[in-house]
């Protein structure tokens, strides 16, 4: 351990050196005043923001963040040294990204590679949820370069498959795991969940950013108040490093740091001082040196080393008992199947396919049973459009209809883990291909029933006791069965617009990201959707239904104090008592009085424009200026994490359908700004809202990201008669 | 990986023809291949015989246009929009051929707002493009439209030049283009058409930050196929056309096993 300690000082003091001596340079050839910032992020550089709450926006100011680090450099080995020594790397490596992003060096390109670099804002809050729910089951942080292809390619694939996110960074001989996983034709991106960083070992600083960010995004944590940030790693984080190849200096150094954030290192080499294999958890530092972990094969044994890690970090999976013969996980969510690569189609252009989930009574299903009635499509010529029914029968004693399309929009999820199957669309749209490569690996109709019969009792073990799955290929059955099933999706469609707040006692709270933002909770009506877009009112009761004790609670109204704003006794009393006594109040359909709280993964913030008398609407993907002179980001700066600020709020973008919306101020008619790409994606949607509110051409009266100042902005609106400036006055 | 090529010209530069001929020399190889046409005159398909209303292959556009207007789709009503949109964009806008597939951005629609498409094809298309050895991006001149969001890593920018001095300047202007939509490449090639003169051909031998590939050969049945709107695809093989655009490419790299 001592060896390590010295290591990592020495390698610590080379750092801020470097760092150093390139910020020098940057300055006297840029000036001091080049802006320095990473594309897409909030929180400035997140890690020296973390840890001295200075805003680095500057080259110049690098210099103090330099300064800073240096006087942490100890002199001597300990315990608080390692600390220190980590902390100065990471602080000195980020300043030097900061210096080759000031030069336009980053994100990295390297043989023609582009380089992921920091993990934008959009993804962050976008996977917030996954994480907080487990989608995502951890972080696994990788440096250096694998033994051989082969391991590197494995390595990620059961990362992948265990769904975990995986962060590339690091060399080995200027041998880097990204060079040897883009030899293999492994998609890398946001998409797969395998995002690069860059290729040497100071670009692992991007993944402790990223770690930052989340406390500050999600954790409510401030500026420089490190020991919260450090704290909410440590607790909430489930990240490890995983050092592949020989460790230099800079390494130790560097894994020093991530030690501080509570992130455990597990080497695939011998290290001096740590016994192979340990295993007393929790552990910082580990060592599975790659020769003796136990196994036939490299194959085997980075397996294995996949397994160790995740044991030591504490990461415990949704274990599947899925057995196929193609990989599986949300990993191959996105994969794309040419035609000229396809075995079989269901579905798609000119073809016919539907999937339809019913419940039964329990004595009519057989639990696991697949049939296939109609010819087996093995039998049909390669590329073949075979027409598709699938009905999946489920029995449960909590079982309700109203369940039934939260479980069947989940087969779409289910089918397109699967390696080698696309599924799009839904209902009678259903569209599968299946390729070649998985057909002639085995993958037939009976795996993909497998896949259902398996996922639906491991997503929704408590509602579902049975499940049948039966798919017909033959044209008449398939369609004399489409009847039926498309009066329900008829049903289902009348009730899912008829429910109204009004008719029902019960809300639902939404208290999953508390795991992240501990004070912060949702509540969930029939008319609004919950801020991160993923769950509604039926989600939530579903939720209940499967986990009583889980993140959803039925929230009773109680006697309503204001119907104009929603405001509900039994919602207040709820709301204060899951909220750490933290909020009072709050309503439902209001934003000026007491507006509901804002974790961190809402899909728009709202805003006041006192000027213009109403409210912007900024959808999490525009990363541009507003009239109001702050950015999406700024604004979950203020009230991310938990925060009740009138006058701002974090909705789901459906919200902005709702009667509800904002009833208490006017409703929609208060919207003066909206994000282009939010009014474009919703503009059919918002058009209808617009004339159920009686202002048809309200829309063209919003202006949008083309105006991002409040001396453009007054204009327009009185330019086209906007409704919010002849409103009762907001303030 | 994928290798994700552009070509861009002034307009009558031959840089469709170009285009043409590179899908038919890359796709003798039989790797996958993925087309992309966004110059708003689309007679990339037409060059290389396919007929899109027949094939009922639609333009990204129209169908995004027909989806803003809240037109049709009633079955795809209760899906949410980013899926309804892969899922449109999957089954009525890519063109499946045996040797290539192909995908037609479409003219600009009256509202002249292409925020919506290209953001949303910022997720498609480079994902898609996974899937496929090679993908031919069919630009207008300039680069205005290959818009940073639709492509914005690539791997090799072809210019097609036609002999006048305005080229010279178009290729200037190009690289600037590039700056500023931030779009990334590996290789800026000029490649000169059939018109030019040798000693033209010296000027643009060693323009700065660009490598100059060589001449496309004069072809009278490359006149007569446009003229009659038959497939460059039928070439004979060893046409004048078709085995300069090999050799041009051989040199970039591309094609070739």
């Amino acid at each position: 351990m001592e060896r390590i300690i010295v290591s990592a000082i020495k390698g610590a003091a080379a750092a801020v050196q470097l760092a150093s001596k390139l910020a020098d340079e940057a300055i006297g050839e840029l000036g001091p005043d080049a802006p320095v910032s990473f594309p897409n992020t909030a929180y400035y550089l997140p890690v020296i923001y973390g840890f001295s709450g200075q805003k680095v926006e500057k080259l110049g100011d690098l210099t103090s963040a330099i300064s800073y680090a240096r006087s942490l450099l100890p002199a001597a080995p300990g315990e608080e040294a390692i600390k220190k020594a980590g902390v100065a790397t990471l602080i000195a490596a980020e300043a030097i990204e900061g210096t080759r992003f000031a030069r336009g060096e980053q994100p990295e390109l390297r043989g023609g590679y582009q380089f992921n670099g920091p993990i934008d804002d959009v993804r962050l809050r976008a996977w917030g949820v996954q994480l907080a729910d487990g989608t995502i089951s951890g972080v696994a942080a990788i440096i250096g370069a694998a033994r051989s292809n082969e391991v590197a390619v494995t390595i990620v694939r059961e990362l992948q498959s265990r769904g975990l996110l995986t962060l590339l960074c690091g060399n080995v001989n200027d041998r880097s795991i990204v060079d040897q996983l883009l030899e293999s034709g492994v998609e890398l991106g946001y998409q797969t969940l395998t995002v690069t960083l860059g290729s040497d070992t100071v670009s692992a600083v991007y993944a402790l950013g990223y770690a930052s960010r989340l406390a500050f995004s999600f954790g409510g944590v401030g500026a420089g108040d490190s020991e919260q940030m450090l704290a909410w790693n440590r607790e909430r984080a489930p990240v490890f490093v995983l050092a592949l190849g020989e460790i230099d200096e800079l390494k130790c150094a560097a894994a020093a740091g991530a030690l501080s954030y509570g992130f455990p290192l597990i080497a695939d080499t011998p290290l001096p001082g740590i016994t192979p294999f340990g295993k007393e958890a929790p552990q910082k530092i580990a060592s599975a040196p790659f020769d003796e972990i136990p196994g036939d094969d490299d194959v085997q044994k980075a397996r294995r080393l996949v397994e160790y890690c995740l044991e030591t970090r504490g990461i415990k999976l949704k274990t599947s008992e899925l057995s196929l013969p193609v990989a599986y996980g949300s990993a191959f969510e996105g994969e794309v199947v040419r035609r000229s690569d396809m075995q079989m189609e269901f579905g798609g252009k000119g073809g016919t396919c539907f999937e339809w989930l019913t419940t039964s009574d329990m004595d009519k299903v057989q639990d696991g049973k697949i049939d296939l009635v109609g010819p087996d499509p093995a039998g049909f010529e390669t590329g073949a459009n075979i027409p598709l029914g699938i009905i999946i029968e489920v029995a449960g004693r909590k079982m309700e209809k109203d369940f039934e399309p939260i479980l069947e929009r989940q087969i779409h999820h289910f089918m397109n883990g699967a390696e080698g199957v696309q599924h799009q669309g839904q209902r009678d749209i259903a569209w599968i291909r299946i390729s070649k490569a998985a057909t002639s690996r085995g993958l037939d109709l009976g795996h993909l029933g497998h896949i259902l019969h398996t996922r639906l009792h491991e997503q929704f073990d408590s509602l579902v006791d049975r499940v049948q799955v039966t798919f017909y290929t033959e044209m008449e059955k398939v369609r004399e069965l489409m009847g039926p099933a498309r009066q329900v999706y008829r049903e289902r469609n009348e009730r899912t617009t008829s429910l109204t707040d009004e008719g029902t006692d019960t809300y639902y709270s939404c208290t999953l990201c508390q795991s992240f933002a501990p004070s912060h909770v949702c509540v969930i009506n029939p008319e609004r959707v919950g801020l991160c877009g993923a769950y509604n009112w039926f989600d939530c009761k579903a939720a209940y239904e499967i986990n009583p004790t889980g993140a959803n609670q039925p929230v009773p109204k109680g006697n309503p104090i204001d119907p104009v704003k929603g405001e509900w006794e039994g919602v207040n009393r709820f709301v204060y008592e899951h909220s750490g006594r933290n909020i009072e109040r709050f309503t439902l359909y209001s934003i000026m009085d007491a507006p509901m709280t804002t974790c961190g993964c809402c899909e728009c913030v709202m805003a006041i424009v006192p000027e213009a008398n109403g409210f912007l609407v900024i959808s999490r993907e525009d990363y541009g200026m507003t009239p109001i002179g702050m950015t999406f980001s700024t604004v979950m700066g203020v009230i991310g994490g938990g925060h009740q600020t009138q006058g701002m709020m974090g909705i789901g973008k459906y919200y902005l359908t709702s009667p509800k919306f904002i009833k208490a101020e006017g409703g929609i008619k208060r919207i003066v700004w909206m994000s282009k790409n939010l009014k474009e994606e919703m503009r059919e949607e918002l058009s209808k809202v617009c004339q159920r509110e009686g202002a048809p051409n309200l829309l063209d009266s919003i202006a949008d990201g083309s105006i991002t100042t409040i001396e453009e902005l007054v204009p327009f609106l009185e330019q086209r008669h906007h409704p919010a400036l002849g409103m009762e006055p907001l303030l | 990986m994928t290798r994700r090529v552009v070509s861009t010209g002034r307009g009558g530069s031959g840089k469709t023809t170009f285009m043409a001929l590179a899908v038919k020399c890359l796709s003798a190889s039989s790797q996958p291949l993925l087309v992309i046409d966004v110059d708003s005159d689309q007679n990339l398909a037409d060059m290389l015989g396919v007929d899109l209303e027949k094939e009922k292959v639609r333009t990204v556009l129209d169908v995004l246009f027909d989806l803003q207007k809240g037109n049709s789709y009633e079955e795809l009503k209760s899906m949410p929009m980013p899926r309804k949109i892969e899922y449109l964009f999957h089954s009525d806008c890519v063109y499946e051929g045996r040797k290539f597939d192909l995908i037609s951005l479409g003219v600009k629609y009256t509202t002249g707002c292409y925020c919506l498409p290209t953001d949303l094809l910022k997720g498609i298309i480079p994902r898609m493009a996974n899937s496929y050895q090679y993908m031919l991006v069919d630009t207008p001149g300039g680069l205005e439209h290959l818009n940073r969001k639709v492509v914005s890593e690539v791997d090799d920018i072809f210019v097609i030049l036609d002999p006048s001095l305005k080229s010279i300047k178009n290729v200037q202007r190009t690289r600037k283009i590039t700056r500023e939509l931030d779009i990334r490449y590996k290789n800026f090639y000029l490649v000169a058409n059939h018109k030019f003169s040798d000693d033209l051909e010296e000027q643009f031998r060693h323009m700065e930050g660009t490598t100059y590939l060589g001449k496309i050969d004069y072809d009278v049945n490359v006149e007569e196929y446009n003229l009659t709107g038959r497939s460059l695809l039928e070439l004979p093989e060893d046409s004048p056309a078709c085995l300069s655009v090999a050799r041009i490419l051989a040199k970039a790299g591309l094609g070739g096993n």
